[in-house]
């Protein structure tokens, strides 16, 4: 059991304290005080012991340790901005690669529908055209092609109706006067 | 915290660490600069010096591999104190979950390990200070540790501990109530 002699001593350290508080600002004392605290703030009283030459020798025990347990220094700061330095090269590259890469894209895809629209002959056109009379106006069709190749072409439609006679269908009543049929 | 007059500047430190070539003697100086410093703040939190030099290489190990991580934001110090604090952490939850699958005597574990520990030789109201300290909830005893032992601004210790200054405040007052109160009660 803790003596009277302690709990007095504790107290009066305490009273010490506070009063040394008023003299000097130190906000650890100042808070203690503040909340009624019995425990001393002064430094002698809260050492712990270690062993003698502990701290001499701790660099090499603990470089021991880290050559010990292979451990390794992943990258100096140095090399980490070499690294950083790459990634930006590498992002960079990897974009003028895609850039290269559409522009490569769109220029075979517009060569190759201008060779697909240079294969085909008027015979190609006029047979498309043809099979679908319900796709052009008879005097769009008459600008663009030669009228004895398609008004009298005996071509059948998709439903198994002659050309001509769709083609009539779309004719008003005076054009159907004209043609004198 | 170091003294700054003997040690050399963290700005000299750093400028060392950045070299493969001078990497070893930043780190040295590193260690002498912060090694007593962070031991003591360890010591404290684990309470046994075997353990507190264990935790505290363990503490040095990461910080040799992580150094560079270290982005100068905030104070080395604060870097490596918070290395520290979270290593003597997670030292004791390791040590608390393998405690709790032992027999439990009714005496807590960390007193027991303390008074065991042959560079523990306080007495009186040292020795009940310290097992008041033992029996504060982890973080709590950080909190105490730092303020009472180091005497670490609140702002300071909100850095370390990432922790708002009112809610370390709050702490540290109750952490205080409640070492009082075990040593009054062993002293009654």
């Amino acid at each position: 059991m803790p003596s009277r002699k302690w709990k007095l001593t504790f107290e009066s350290k305490a009273a010490k304290l506070q009063a040394m508080s008023i003299e000097k600002d130190d906000p650890l004392r100042d808070e203690l005080a503040q909340q009624g605290s019995l425990l001393p703030a002064d430094a002698s009283f809260r050492r712990l012991r270690v062993p003698e030459d502990y701290f001499a020798d701790l660099e090499e025990r603990i470089l021991q340790r880290l050559s010990a347990e292979g451990v390794c220094r992943p990258f100096s700061t140095a090399s980490r901005f070499h690294l950083r330095a790459i990634g930006r090269w590498a992002a960079a590259a990897a974009v003028l690669v895609l850039g290269f890469w559409w522009a490569h894209r769109q220029r075979v895809s517009a060569d190759q529908k201008a060779a697909s629209a240079m294969e085909l002959s008027t015979d190609d056109i006029a047979t498309y055209l043809l099979a679908r009379p319900e796709m052009v106006d008879p005097q769009e069709l008459s600008a663009v092609l030669p009228v004895e190749t398609w008004m009298f072409t005996p071509l059948d439609s998709a439903d198994g109706a002659p050309s001509w006679e769709l083609f009539l269908r779309d004719l008003s009543t005076e054009e159907l006067d004209k043609l004198n049929l | 915290m170091p003294n700054r007059d003997t040690t050399p500047s963290d700005e000299h430190i750093l400028r060392l660490l950045q070299s493969e070539h001078t990497y070893e003697q930043g780190f040295r100086l590193l260690v002498r600069a912060y090694g007593k410093s962070l031991y003591w703040h360890i010591r404290r939190l684990v309470l046994v010096h075997e353990d507190a030099d264990d935790v505290l290489q363990n503490t040095f190990i990461k910080i040799y591999q992580g150094i560079e991580r270290f982005e100068g934001k905030s104070k080395l110090f604060t870097w490596l104190y918070r290395i520290a604090t979270n290593e003597a952490l997670s030292f004791l939850e390791s040590r608390r979950r393998q405690q709790a699958a032992s027999l439990d005597d009714g005496e807590d574990p960390l007193v027991r390990r303390m008074h065991a520990d042959p560079w523990f030789d306080a007495d009186g109201l040292q020795r009940r200070l310290y097992e008041a300290v033992a029996r504060l909830p982890e973080k709590q005893r950080a909190v105490f540790n730092l303020r009472y032992f180091e005497e670490m601004s609140y702002e300071e210790m909100a850095r370390i501990l990432n922790t708002s200054v009112g809610a370390l405040k709050a702490s540290f007052h109750h952490a205080v109530k409640k070492v009082e109160t075990y040593i009054r009660e062993q002293s009654s």
